[in-house]
């Protein structure tokens, strides 16, 4: 059953996904996430409840990503960590790989510090 | 020469690679997300299963299939490696062996159950994660095995750029890097740079190409099937970089043309840049005609390939080869029987007066030295194998006793003859048992005593001159005199009015049927246990010592020799006998004579350069009934940094001795440890040396 919720704090957002994260809930996804990018605050995103993922979820993260850092804010994953299936997802594609992400050029990848993998150094 | 039989081939590999398996699960204990221990049990549980179907083991491979799934789901993140996967796991990696050893059918009809519950716990698992997955991934079709013949490594470099509508299409392309991943090791370089920003995403499309490094036996075309369904819907170069020749220059390509290689740059983009001077990845970063991935890319090219090459290297430099045991047995007897020749041919050559035979006799002596050290140096092994596998034997015990316990493994690298290492893990695995069960207490009664709850037992092994000391040390409630005198009067072992000092008393412990343990448990049995254990240290010409201090531990001290086979001797007479002792044990030798006795009313030491060493004369000490010889002359040997004297009539030099089994006529005398057949066909007996040194205390007492 997927299911995505935001909530609005005073300095960030929340925001949690629950269930299949993948293409096929993509849409919904980019749906919930685009017009909080215009609320001019972070926004961290939960994965904890997350049973399913692909590559399309991590290109989300990533553009997300870009479009926070162009309005001078951030995202981050609550606690500083992935699900499994996104963690899994992750390492399959390679994309905590390198540290400096072309998401946004000179700045660090936020998946990079995620996965601590020894590879990564 | 009888060829190896490739069943028992593939016995001696799934063998070694279920004590990997069982390894790596208690190193997974400790840190469950660890993602290359995990991917190594997966490997070795394919590869049992993948070869033990093709050498018609069908029922390992079956009940290996379920085992090798529900790892696949811990790789995937579906599955945790909990306590009780970790477990199921052992337990079914026990019942494989079982069936390995039993020629893939049940040792037992009970097994048949064992194998029921393990298939029921395993399906329970898969089941469990196959519902909370409810959106799975496509199942994959089950991948045919690679039918190439395998190849030497090579190294590819995978260029992959699916086209955008990808998803579209129903292909997932983490499945295909998943593929690719388990073809061997690699690294996967995604170029995320054309990823938009959100507002302008499409959501369903793919924006992501890949740089893959691989490095793997399977050929191109095995590495090509991966993409066989998508390779209308994608880019795909694939190139290998790197044959896998050892002689390989370890240097590897310059950034420049990697980069032009992966595409990210023209020839005269290059050339332009160069023109420009110092460190070109700087330069062509600075140029902007490039991005930061594409020259991460390259860097991890150049460094991926540059590493490997030089591990090949080291690799070649010291790459093994499997024997079978019984073919080194069988070089080691060969060796035997030739050392035992060549003695006679340095008898002949000494009794001819023939220089020219004497020297080829000489040179044939050094070879032969040669060849003996080196083959006994083959079967020299390290003891950390057999250590590692105490880490399961402790933790088992100690769930089962709800203790709490730690084992500490020190000087896992020293070596000992192989054949010595199998007959030691019995009595090993007897101390540790009682360690465990009699020695380190429940963790309620630790704390109430101060001690912190989780007790440790120690295995240390070093070498000491020709043996090898193997120390087990626990912190538990150490051995109680008290009631081990008691149940020794109680058993008749010894009478009430004997005066016996601790460490007599902790001896006790190894006569036949002795047990303190008030109640026997399914741990350390019933008493039967320290009594083999000093017999079989002993059969290996070892010795077995206790101490003890109560409430602090225990500390079973074992002293094996490093072979069993053949020793440098050194050869010794007493009237027409011969004697040997190891000649690594021997300090310096003397002529015995009356300046040298030590006065101390007739007490045997003497007193060399202002040092008093006692000593035992081997005419006494086996009852020679003849006169004392003319002169005599004294070897000084040192056992555990003490020096003790043994008199005899002559030394008469260095010898090559293989070691025989002692003739049943000689058994009863405990200070003789084997026999060798000297050059003339007589029998030379060789001296036990810690019995020797116990004979010298009581001389002394």
């Amino acid at each position: 059953m997927f299911q995505i919720r935001s909530k609005s704090l005073k300095d960030q957002i929340k925001v949690t996904i629950k269930g299949d994260a993948s293409v096929q809930n993509a849409g919904k996804i980019l749906q919930k996430l685009t017009p909080l990018l215009d609320e001019g605050k972070s926004i961290e995103i939960d994965t904890s409840d997350i049973t399913f993922t692909d590559l399309s979820f991590l290109q989300i993260i990533g553009a997300a990503y870009k479009s926070l850092y162009t309005r001078g804010q951030t995202l981050r994953f609550t606690g500083n960590t992935l699900s499994k299936p996104v963690e899994s997802v992750v390492l399959r594609t390679g994309f905590f790989h390198s540290k400096v992400s072309t998401l946004v050029p000179g700045q660090e990848s936020p998946f990079y510090a995620l996965v601590n993998h020894s590879e990564a150094g | 020469m009888a060829k190896t039989d490739p069943k028992e081939y593939y016995k001696d590999e799934a063998r070694e690679l279920l004590e990997n398996i069982e390894n790596n699960l208690l190193d997974l204990e400790d840190s469950p997300d660890d993602d290359t221990i995990i991917n190594n049990i997966f490997r070795a549980l394919h590869t049992i299963k993948g070869s033990g179907s093709m050498f018609g083991y069908e029922h390992i491979a079956a009940f290996t299939h379920d085992v090798e799934t529900m790892f696949d789901k811990i790789r995937e993140g579906e599955v945790s490696a909990s306590k009780e996967v970790i477990n199921l796991t052992l337990a079914s990696k026990d019942h494989i062996r079982s069936l390995l050893e039993n020629e893939d059918e049940f040792a037992d009809p009970m097994d048949e159950d064992t194998e029921k519950q393990l298939l029921l716990r395993l399906k329970q698992y898969l089941q469990k994660t196959d519902e909370s997955a409810a959106a799975a991934e496509p199942a994959q079709p089950e991948g045919e095995e690679a039918t190439e013949e395998p190849q030497e490594e090579k190294t590819y470099r995978i260029i992959f750029e699916p086209e955008p509508d990808i998803f579209l299409r129903g292909i997932n392309p983490v499945l295909l890097l998943k593929e690719i991943q388990e073809l061997g090791t690699s690294i996967i370089m995604p170029d995320k740079s054309n990823i938009p920003d959100l507002e302008n995403l499409d959501p369903e499309k793919c924006y992501t190409k890949w740089t893959i490094l691989l490095t793997t036996t399977a050929g191109i075309n095995a590495v090509r099937d991966v993409f066989i369904f998508v390779e209308d819907y994608c880019k795909l170069r694939i190139e290998i970089i790197d044959e896998g020749n050892i002689d390989a220059e370890a240097d590897y390509k310059r950034i420049g043309e990697i980069l032009c290689e992966q595409g990210s740059l023209s020839e005269d983009s290059i050339q332009s840049i160069l023109q420009q001077k110092p460190a070109f990845g700087e330069m062509a970063r600075q140029s902007g005609v490039i991005s930061e991935d594409d020259i991460q890319t390259a860097l991890e090219e150049q460094k991926y390939v540059r590493d490997l090459r030089k591990k090949r290297l080291e690799v070649s430099t010291s790459s093994s080869i499997r024997v079978k045991n019984e073919k080194l047995d069988e070089l080691v007897d060969l060796v035997g029987e030739l050392v035992t020749l060549q003695a006679r041919l340095s008898k002949v050559a000494e009794d001819t007066e023939n220089s020219e035979f004497d020297s080829i006799s000489e040179s044939f002596e050094r070879l032969t030295a040669e060849l003996r050290d080196n083959t006994m140096n083959i079967r020299m092994i390290p003891l950390g194998e057999t250590f590692r596998s105490f880490y399961r034997l402790v933790r088992d015990l100690s769930n089962d006793l709800g203790k709490q316990i730690e084992l500490v493994t020190l000087g896992s690298d020293t070596e000992l003859d192989k054949n010595i290492i199998d007959l030691l893990k019995d009595p090993l695995v007897h101390i540790i048992r009682n360690s465990v069960d009699h020695g380190i207490e429940a963790p309620a009664e630790r704390t109430a005593k101060g001690k912190p709850e989780k007790g440790t037992v120690t295995i240390e092994a070093k070498h000491s001159g020709a043996n090898v000391l193997i120390t087990i040390t626990d912190d538990g409630k150490g051995l109680d005199p008290q009631k081990i005198r008691t149940r020794a009067i109680q058993r008749g072992m010894i009478s009430e009015n004997d005066q016996l000092t601790d460490g007599e008393i902790y001896n006790l412990i190894f006569m036949p049927g002795f047990s303190t343990a008030e109640k026997a448990t399914s741990v350390s049995g019933r008493g039967v246990g320290m009594d083999v254990v000093k017999k079989n240290i002993e059969r290996l010409r070892g010795s077995v010592e206790v101490k003890s201090e109560k409430e602090k531990g225990s500390v079973i001290i074992l002293s094996i020799p490093l072979t069993l086979s053949i020793i440098d001797g050194l050869l010794l007479s007493v009237a027409d006998d011969k004697y040997i002792v190891n000649l690594n044990l021997v300090d310096e030798c003397f002529d015995m004579t009356d300046d040298i006795l030590h006065d101390t009313n007739g007490s045997n030491i003497v007193k060399l350069r202002g040092e008093l060493i006692p000593f035992i004369r081997l005419r006494e000490l086996f009852q020679y009934d003849r006169h004392k010889a003319d002169a005599e002359q004294i070897a000084v040997v040192i056992l555990d940094g003490a020096k003790i004297g043994i008199v005899i009539d002559n030394i008469l030099g260095q010898y090559q001795t293989v070691i025989k089994p002692m003739s049943s006529a000689f058994k009863q005398l405990e200070e003789i440890s084997g026999s060798t057949i000297l050059g003339d066909g007589s029998i030379a007996l060789i001296l036990d040396i810690n019995k020797l040194a116990k004979a010298v205390e009581r001389v002394k007492a």
